[in-house]
């Protein structure tokens, strides 16, 4: 299986201040945040339950408006989601279309952007087969388990062509011996086609264990406490990875930045 | 602080819409068969000083609610009767499903040749309109009991009327409402049709009157009555809704 | 096998019962409005098999069908839009929630006021009140669109059309679909109440023309085919909707 190289997108956060405005009182949730992401880099961004992470992916998609500051994808600034970005959810049961069966489901963006029959044929095979779902074309997403459901989520993104992949809680909702198998997958995903990757996660071993570089996220308003560079190589491995010193060391340091600041 | 907000008089356009378009059809129709939102509201306002139509709707309320509360004086025990017996519940179901789903209009020729243009032939039909479909809730309230709470009771020793009494009951009362709500907005419905087609009395009857002699402003103006009635009822179920929910809820 | 039989046989026996109770207690009745069953049995099978079918039946059918497929899929588009914007909600909701309430069946009267007492007035009824169940339920069901599947919709850059009709309607199809079934209920008794007021043919005029002239068994005969009528269309109804929310089922099944 080849696949045509691509390369990731490079994503700079300057200054990006968050406000919700209403019903009398203005809730503060992001200040001042700044981050760059490299193309082909893989970026984990943890923190407290509640801190803001989903606040922050969804102003970086172009889901919800930036109150101040930038968001810049390749230099350009992003208003609403842009051409190069694909997204999976957390909650794969509802961002999944039931009526339609897993081939369809991964096909329906690549139809709404009038992509030719034949090529969407040919990418929707080819992202079945990278995420391991080959057999279940024809079934829906209901009669499928909760990992699986996520590897269409998954594939789904992947069909587009993104250049950037951004993951909210992506296994946060799937048993233990799934997440692991995810994990990999999504790592393989990134070795592929070397798109740039962010990924939103509470659980701080996930973070370490998958990214370049973390970013923790602390306090009311959330502000950046540290970016940490993972310096553990690659490929990684469930059981060598989490055994070495370093991935302790790591761990350990943001769960201190964590703890430390409540 | 909610009438302040001018979004919330945005309706007020397309009412003025409505209005405005309909004396444009009718100036250039000349009055027929549109006649002037003048000649409607005159006729509207006419008809709400006269007694006729204020026991007019009287009668179209009372039909309502006497059949509505014989049916379901009829209906819970029934359904209840059925709802705790398996064999009793298969074997009606073809039949209660059939005559759930048969609308009143189609059994009004029969019950007007028995009965006559009588408030008997109104509130029958009501009754007709109301039965099946609590009956049918009602079967369905009792079997959505919750089997550990039998179980508990039975282990307890509970007789079978504490079961009943703390089990069936309250499993079966929500959906009992339930169908008291579809059959409130039955009852007024029915109870309309019974005077526009089956010259029964109420306020369906003077409109099948004012149609039949070509007083066309009547006819709108007993249009527009409808429509308040009708809203005032969707209001009422609404409320009951509101009632149920918070019921649910606890 | 032998369970499918007691199956079938637990749920037919009373309606068995209760037709050979009814075709014995009025064997030799003598009641005027409750002729015996076997005279409306034979008199149902010289009206209806088929002789009558193509004057009475067909007409009315047909009116149903015209005014259900002008009236219901009219409400899906105009419902759609609606559900779409809260502006237009606030415009017409107080309007739509006026001319809900109207009950199909007062509409009759108006048309056939302004369009006589032919068929156009009978189409147009049944299209106008089978409307507003639908309307209201697309309404409804597009306002309740699930958050995330909105945020997957923009996330693929789908244009608002594109959602509306790619995810927004398909995801509220039961609850669309409930409001179609409620309009074609609307629409049998509007068209059953157009033709008892002022037809010359169809079901409704002939069952209320029997009654009129006192021919009961006549009448008897016509409530049975309306009731047949009324029910068939629920259970294909039914089917269809099985058939065409399959998915919706087969999700419920699992996750509750």
């Amino acid at each position: 299986m080849t696949h045509p190289m691509r390369t990731g997108a490079r994503l700079e956060l300057k200054d990006v201040t968050k406000t919700y405005t209403g019903h009398g009182e203005d809730k503060h949730v992001l200040d001042r945040i700044n981050c760059i992401v490299e193309p082909g880099e893989f970026l984990s961004i943890v923190g407290p339950s509640g801190v803001g992470k989903t606040t922050l992916l969804r102003l970086l998609t172009g889901l919800t408006p930036v109150t101040t500051g930038e968001i810049l994808l390749d230099g350009k600034p992003v208003t609403s989601p842009p051409e190069d970005l694909a997204i999976v959810l957390q909650e794969y049961t509802r961002s999944l279309m039931p009526w339609l069966t897993v081939e369809k489901n991964i096909e329906l963006p690549l139809k709404l952007k009038k992509i030719a029959k034949e090529e969407r044929r040919e990418r929707v095979q080819s992202a079945i087969i990278e995420v391991g779902l080959e057999g279940n074309d024809s079934r829906y997403p209901w009669q499928l388990s909760g990992g699986m459901q996520q590897r269409v989520a998954i594939a789904r993104a992947l069909a587009s062509r993104p250049r950037i992949l951004v993951m909210d809680e992506p296994f946060a909702s799937v048993d233990a011996q799934t997440r692991l198998d995810l994990e990999d997958l999504v790592l393989k995903v990134r070795d592929d086609f070397g798109i740039t990757t962010l990924l939103v996660t509470h659980d701080m071993d996930e973070a370490v264990y998958l990214a370049d570089r973390v970013l923790v996220l602390t306090g009311k308003p959330a502000h950046v406490a540290a970016e940490i560079a993972v310096p553990l190589g690659y490929p990684r491995n469930q059981v060598e990875t989490r055994a070495h010193p370093d991935f302790g060391h790591l761990r350990g340091e943001i769960y201190q930045l964590i703890r430390g600041k409540r | 602080m909610r009438f302040a907000n001018p979004k919330n008089w945005l309706w007020l356009i397309s009412l003025g819409g409505v209005v405005l378009i309909w004396q444009l059809v009718s100036v250039s129709l000349n009055d027929r068969p549109f006649p002037s939102v003048l000649k409607i509201s005159n006729a509207l306002s006419e008809m709400l000083q006269t007694g006729e139509f204020w026991g007019d709707l009287g009668v179209t309320f009372l039909i309502a609610m006497v059949g509505l509360i014989i049916g379901i004086a009829l209906a819970v025990p029934l359904g209840l009767l059925v709802g705790l017996s398996e064999f009793a519940f298969r074997s009606t179901k073809f039949i209660l499903d059939f005559l759930k789903v048969i609308p009143p209009i189609v059994v009004l020729p029969l019950v007007l040749l028995m009965f006559g243009t009588t408030i008997k032939f109104s509130v029958t039909l009501v009754v007709f309109g109301v039965l099946f479909s609590v009956i049918v809730q009602a079967t369905y309230g009792v079997r959505d009991t919750d089997p550990v709470l039998l179980d508990t009771l039975a282990a307890f020793n509970a007789s079978k009327y504490a079961r009943l009494k703390y089990a069936v009951l309250p499993s079966a009362l929500p959906f009992i409402a339930t169908g008291t709500k579809i059959a409130t907005s039955a009852a007024v419905i029915v109870s309309i049709v019974t005077g526009l087609v089956g010259s029964g009395p109420g306020l369906g009857h003077s409109l099948s009157v004012a149609q039949t002699g070509g007083n066309s402003p009547n006819v709108y103006a007993y249009v527009v009555v409808l429509g308040v009635v009708g809203i005032l009822v969707n209001l009422l179920v609404s409320a009951m809704d509101k009632r149920i929910i918070f019921w649910r809820g606890k | 096998m032998l369970a499918l039989l007691r199956r079938f046989l637990i749920s037919s026996w009373l309606v068995v019962a209760l037709l050979l109770l009814w075709w014995k207690v009025s064997a030799n009745s003598e009641n005027y409005f409750w002729p015996p069953l076997s005279q409306i049995a034979t008199q149902f099978k010289a009206n209806w098999l088929f002789t009558n079918v193509v004057e009475d039946v067909i007409p009315s059918l047909k009116n149903l069908a015209i005014g259900y497929i002008i009236g219901a899929p009219c409400a899906v588009v105009v419902g759609a839009h609606l559900g779409l914007s809260e502006i237009a909600q606030k415009i017409f909701s107080p309007l739509v929630n006026f001319f809900r309430s109207i009950p199909g069946v007062a509409l009759v009267p108006i048309f056939i006021m302004l369009f006589g007492i032919g068929d156009e007035s009978r189409r147009v009824s049944i299209a106008v009140a089978v409307f507003f169940p639908t309307l209201i339920a697309t309404v409804e069901a597009v306002r309740s669109s699930d958050a995330v599947l909105m945020d997957v919709s923009r996330s693929f850059r789908f244009s608002a059309f594109q959602s509306l009709w790619r995810v927004r309607v398909p995801s509220g199809a039961p609850m669309i679909s409930s409001g179609l079934q409620v309009s074609l209920q609307v629409g049998f008794i509007v068209m059953i109440v157009s033709e008892m007021l002022g037809a010359f043919r169809g079901l409704g005029a002939f069952t209320v023309e029997a009654q009129q002239s006192f021919m009961i068994i006549d009448m008897w005969t016509g409530i049975i085919v309306l009731g047949i009528l009324g029910y068939i269309f629920n259970v294909i109804f039914e089917l269809v909707e099985k058939r065409a929310l399959r998915w919706y089922r087969g999700q419920k099944g699992l996750t509750s």
